[in-house]
């Protein structure tokens, strides 16, 4: 029998296409069974794709697939982020021109869920313009070099996930 | 038990599933293959990934989806390119032609270096010479790996592939060579082991078991050798150690490539991308072999020690101690004396050049695999009456490669050993005069006195030493500091032997999995 092009393929898929197609629960729950990474091991260029966005898990599976295909898209204008030194960065950019913007603390902290330890991306540094400043993110580990993140946006006591994205050494 | 075929991979469950495999086995070629065949023979279960398809006639059998002609043809010819990546300058970039493509060119500041991809590895495209270097070659290694103690495990590689020398008669182009090489003054060429299955013309297959099984059939001299035998006449790793692999359960999947290595807690995670369906896969195991060749092995190295941080550990000496095995080619252009230069088994003749009783280099006849060009007319009679010079020497094995956070880089060059490559230049001068060429290109495709040197044979980098200030890998191929990862192809070397390296790094794999706990 032929492992592969047929069949059940036996090892998890992490690419970013493949986690798109779970569900946000799903998201959820591997998100929680994942380790913390050292902040230490984010320093550098984290290549970024969007792989969920809140709202859509109520859309039509089809209308869903090809919203987050057009946010996974190589020419989408979210590059990623660069993190150094307890500090980090969003990267932007269309074609061969780059900017950066909305930093962040790094830092290891809980996480909001209660499932452990994490790498929180804390939006709240006085460089950022005020509706950026409830963003709080979290950082675990897929695999080497492979992380998984999440957004949440602080409203009051309350805190909503916006988005699940994947960071790529 | 005996098959007539490769045999194909299977699952470890009727459900499709597969148990958490023992080992992992990062690429098929000389240390892959041997690694996979012994870890399974002895009962482990292995998982093989190989970033190639099968090719040619050894990959009859598996799916459609798994496997590719080799490049042949005008149309064909698209497949032998698999990626280049270049890194020279200020520039570096990583090309991916074709996920399924042959050959792999990595480009430095003064240095092209060639390599195999596909199940088989190296063994698809090199030139089947089986060579064990001189013992003082082993001089370099520690202490507890010695010439004698590394004999056993090559009369086991050559037990499996049975490797011959060229039988009488010898093709026109051999006679050639005999003649410029005595009247070079460097005597009579000695005609080495060649992992090829002769009958008794070539003209008349005689298909036939081989050692591990498997239906080989005889060689025809069509010196298609370098770009793969499509007669199934070269024992390559395919058709040899692969299928003993997978008779004794192994796993191989083709076309998945090893992007990342990793470590949490008691086992190996590895992320893979399978080229099939472009999904990226991980998979964790207690041992990992990285056998993808030299420089693939080094690049999966470096990124996890200083890009993923997920192997802080490993040895600062990755990268020292790297050689192009002083590989020099020179093209006799025009010659009247060969009518044919792609008729018979691409290398395989040689002569030594030694200096105070010690091997300096090597220089023998490579003929140029005329029957796979996509040429014909005047240009393919015109080649026909061309043929190669190599030369392969124990250069001064002190260069480096180095990574930049993205690639690899090098600026290993002529630079390494001016006074070898001028002499090996030299030498090969005297060795084309006596064919009366009406052109002679040495150092090809660069010229003479180049710094510019291309290789096929990059060795070293992930040295053996006798600890991590000297060497990467410890006498088993063990990575210092990194229990159960192991390294088995040609960058365990820690210096260049002057000869073909196959048949060495097989037999330090045949050790390595011996040794294995």
């Amino acid at each position: 029998m032929h492992a592969g092009a047929h069949g059940v393929e036996p090892f998890p898929a992490v690419d970013p296409r493949s986690l798109s197609r779970s569900s946000r629960a799903q998201l959820d729950a591997l998100f929680a069974s994942l380790p913390a990474p050292e902040p230490s091991a984010l320093d550098g260029d984290l290549r970024g794709t969007q792989i969920d966005l809140a709202g859509l898990e109520r859309l039509p599976h089809r209308v869903r697939a090809a919203l987050l295909a057009v946010l996974r898209a190589p020419a989408g204008p979210w590059r990623g982020k660069r993190l150094s030194g307890g500090r980090g960065t969003n990267v932007w950019g269309v074609g061969p021109l780059r900017r950066t913007f909305a930093q962040f603390r790094v830092a290891a902290a809980p996480a909001v869920d209660g499932s452990g330890r994490c790498v929180q991306l804390d939006y709240d540094v006085p460089e950022n313009p005020l509706p950026l400043r409830g963003i709080l993110g979290e950082v675990r580990t897929l695999g080497p070099g492979l992380f998984l993140g999440r957004m949440h946006y602080r409203a009051g006591s309350g805190r909503t996930c916006l988005l699940y994205f994947t960071l790529e050494a | 038990m005996v098959s007539r075929g490769v045999g194909r991979y299977r699952r470890g469950r009727p459900d499709g599933s597969m148990s958490p495999p023992d080992v992992i086995v990062v690429g098929s070629g000389f240390g892959g293959a041997v690694t996979a065949a012994r870890l399974a023979q002895r009962g482990l279960r292995v998982l093989v990934l190989e970033r190639g398809p099968w090719w040619g006639p050894a990959g009859a059998e598996q799916p459609r989806t798994d496997r590719r002609a080799f490049p042949r043809g005008a149309w064909g010819v698209r497949k032998l390119v698999r990626s280049v990546r270049w890194a020279r300058g200020r520039a570096a970039r990583d090309i991916l032609l074709n996920a399924d493509g042959l050959v792999e060119v990595h480009s430095f500041e003064h240095l092209d270096v060639v390599t195999g991809s596909g199940v088989g590895g190296g063994s698809l495209i090199y030139t089947n010479v089986l060579e064990a270097p001189d013992d003082d070659f082993f001089a370099a290694f520690p202490p507890e790996l010695s010439a004698g103690e590394v004999r056993p495990y090559v009369d086991r590689v050559r037990a499996l592939l049975r490797p011959v020398p060229l039988p009488a008669p010898l093709p026109d182009k051999n006679r050639a060579f005999e003649r410029a090489a005595i009247a070079a003054g460097l005597g009579a060429p000695r005609y080495p082991e060649l992992a090829i299955r002769f009958g008794r013309s070539p003209a008349a297959s005689e298909p036939a078991l081989n050692a591990a099984g498997v239906l080989q059939s005889t060689c025809t001299y069509c010196g298609s050798c370098v770009l793969g035998c499509p007669t199934r006449a070269k024992t390559t790793m395919d058709l040899t150690y692969v299928p003993v692999a997978l008779r004794h359960g192994a796993e191989l999947r083709p076309l998945c490539e090893v992007v990342a290595v990793g470590h949490d807690g008691g086992s190996y995670q590895l992320r893979y991308r399978d080229h099939r369906s472009g999904a990226l896969h991980q998979v964790a195991a207690p041992r990992v072999v990285l056998a993808a060749g030299s420089m693939n092995t080094m690049r999966l190295l470096f990124q996890a020690r200083d890009r993923h941080r997920t192997l802080p550990q490993v040895s600062r000496a990755l990268g020292r101690r790297f050689s192009p095995n002083a590989d020099v080619l020179g093209l006799v252009l025009g010659t009247p004396l060969i009518a044919d230069g792609g008729e018979g088994p691409a290398l395989n003749s040689f002569v030594r050049i030694e200096h105070e009783g010690h091997l300096r280099f090597i220089v023998g006849e490579v003929g140029l695999p005329l029957a796979a060009l996509p040429v014909g007319g005047r240009l393919r009679r015109g080649i026909a009456r061309a043929t190669g010079l190599i030369a392969m020497g124990r250069d001064a094995s002190t260069g480096a490669i180095e990574y930049d956070g993205r690639g690899l880089r090098s600026s290993v060059g002529r630079a390494l050993d001016p006074g070898l490559f001028d002499d090996i230049e030299r030498t090969l001068d005297r060795v084309a005069l006596p064919y009366r060429a009406r052109r002679v290109w040495l150092n090809a495709p660069n010229g003479r006195g180049a710094p510019r040197l291309g290789t096929v044979h990059p060795l070293g980098g992930c040295a053996v030493g006798r600890t991590s200030e000297d060497g990467v890998v410890d006498h088993r191929g063990q990575v210092f500091g990194c229990p159960g990862l192991y390294v088995a192809d040609g960058s365990l070397y820690p210096r260049s032997p002057g000869v073909p390296p196959s048949l060495t790094i097989a037999a330090l794999a045949e050790r390595q999995a011996a040794l294995m706990e």
